[in-house]
């Protein structure tokens, strides 16, 4: 089974016809649409993006089974790992959660029953993690990787302490909400408006398992290869 | 506490892989001796000869009539820790028999890892099969329990019943409701009245 990876002398309307899940990714790119036929070179170039890198991005959000090569991984610019992973939490937690919430909360307006109740707790519950677990990647995670990108090597933190950070309680607590939605709602809610919500919210699922792959498949063997180099100079 | 270290048996068709984690589970330390078979013909014999302590397999390797074989193997070491390692797509149903599982996309660590728990796990009850969905009287009390923020101990301690039972009745909460988090479950509780606000 041969599966054709996207290359940068593609159009890059032709990705997004083949992946609509990389339409909300352009923004953290700054890739605006319109961008009528040019091809994906030329539209990075435009902005000043390096195309090996947006080509590296879209290929790992797309094809489940890809794991890139650490060879074409240290041959990518990876200047805008970091910039494009900080985009990603900016577009969850200020764009795409808030959107959530307020659906949510207008959904189980006026209403104190115990489920409306149960809703609100979990959802918050549920924010205040994911808030803590993007902190603690912008916090100690991403000035690492800046740091060592700038050739500056630092002993107090290490890739393995992030690998160990790992845990599935964030994504199970979305899988949670999902289900409560859908097998738990009372029943006198309208139907079509906790559809869309749900559609949302399996939309956000999606978008986020994409960002942990990346750190899984990309940023993590990234890093340790980056690791590697600062201990073979030492050498 | 104890410097046992676990023996480990792999059967998995390709030596590429095969030779990748034996690799992996050598180099991590934590592991005792590593075997390593092709295919799953000669595997009884195996077992009776030198019976390891978790079994690494790939479900490739069992169609619907070696599933049986599967199974009575299980029942005859109750001991054996079994993992599924799927190179490809694998059916859940088969997988979910297994007490772990890994595939070729796994991150190394984490496999070690995974491995590691299983042979700390302290013995699992067989998975009990329920008919109905709806929790049981027993399974609600557990559920009010966890919502309040106790742990599986202090549950344990409360009812008079064993850490293993009430890890067994977690399981089934889960399997019943769908719902995995504590949050989640304590919103369950709470939208099926089965606790209140404290204010």
């Amino acid at each position: 089974m041969k599966q054709q990876l996207f290359t940068k002398d593609m159009r890059l309307s032709d990705l997004i016809v083949a992946n609509h899940h990389l339409l909300p990714t352009l923004p953290r790119f700054g890739i605006s649409l319109g961008f009528g036929n040019r091809r994906v070179e030329d539209v990075c170039q435009k902005n000043g993006i390096p195309a090996d890198f947006f080509i590296l991005m879209c290929n790992a959000y797309t094809f489940e089974s890809y794991i890139p090569y650490e060879d074409t991984i240290m041959e990518t610019d990876m200047r805008f790992l970091v910039p494009f992973l900080t985009a990603s939490h900016r577009y969850y937690l200020d764009t795409q959660i808030p959107h959530i919430e307020r659906h949510m909360l207008n959904l189980i307006a006026d209403d104190n029953s115990n489920y409306s109740l149960a809703l609100r707790n979990f959802f918050n519950d549920y924010k205040k993690d994911i808030t803590e677990h993007f902190d603690y990647e912008e916090k100690h995670l991403f000035p690492y990787i800046t740091d060592m990108q700038s050739g500056k090597p630092r002993a107090d933190y290490s890739i393995f302490d992030f690998v160990q950070t790992h845990n599935s309680s964030i994504e199970d607590k979305l899988s949670d909400l999902t289900i409560i939605l859908f097998k738990y709602l009372p029943e006198n809610k309208s139907d079509n408006d906790v559809i869309d919500l749900i559609l949302d919210l399996i939309e956000l699922t999606s978008d986020l398992s994409k960002h942990s792959t990346i750190e899984d498949k990309i940023l993590v063997p990234y890093v340790e290869a980056l690791e590697k180099g600062v201990s073979n100079d030492k050498l | 506490m104890t410097n046992y270290k676990s023996k480990i048996l792999l059967v998995e068709p390709s030596r590429i892989v095969a030779e990748g984690i034996t690799k992996i589970i050598t180099e991590s330390g934590l592991f005792g001796q590593m075997s390593h078979l092709t295919s799953i013909a000669h595997l009884n014999e195996y077992m009776h000869s030198l019976p390891p302590d978790v079994l690494i397999i790939n479900p490739s390797l069992l169609s619907a009539e070696k599933m049986t074989d599967f199974f009575s193997l299980q029942q005859r070491y109750p001991l054996l820790k079994t993992m599924a390692f799927c190179t490809q797509l694998a059916d859940n149903t088969i997988v979910s028999k297994f007490h772990a599982s890994a595939t070729i996309f796994t991150n190394p660590s984490h496999f070690v890892k995974t491995l590691h728990d299983l042979t700390e796990q302290p013995k699992q009850q067989p998975k009990k099969r329920t008919g109905s969905d709806a929790l049981s009287r027993r399974e609600v009390e557990i559920l009010i329990l966890v919502a309040k923020g106790m742990m599986n101990k202090e549950i344990a301690d409360q009812l008079n019943i064993s850490l293993n039972t009430v890890i067994t009745h977690r399981k089934n909460i889960i399997k019943k409701t769908g719902i995995k988090s504590v949050a989640g479950l304590t919103s369950y509780a709470l939208m099926h009245n089965y606790i209140n606000i404290e204010g």
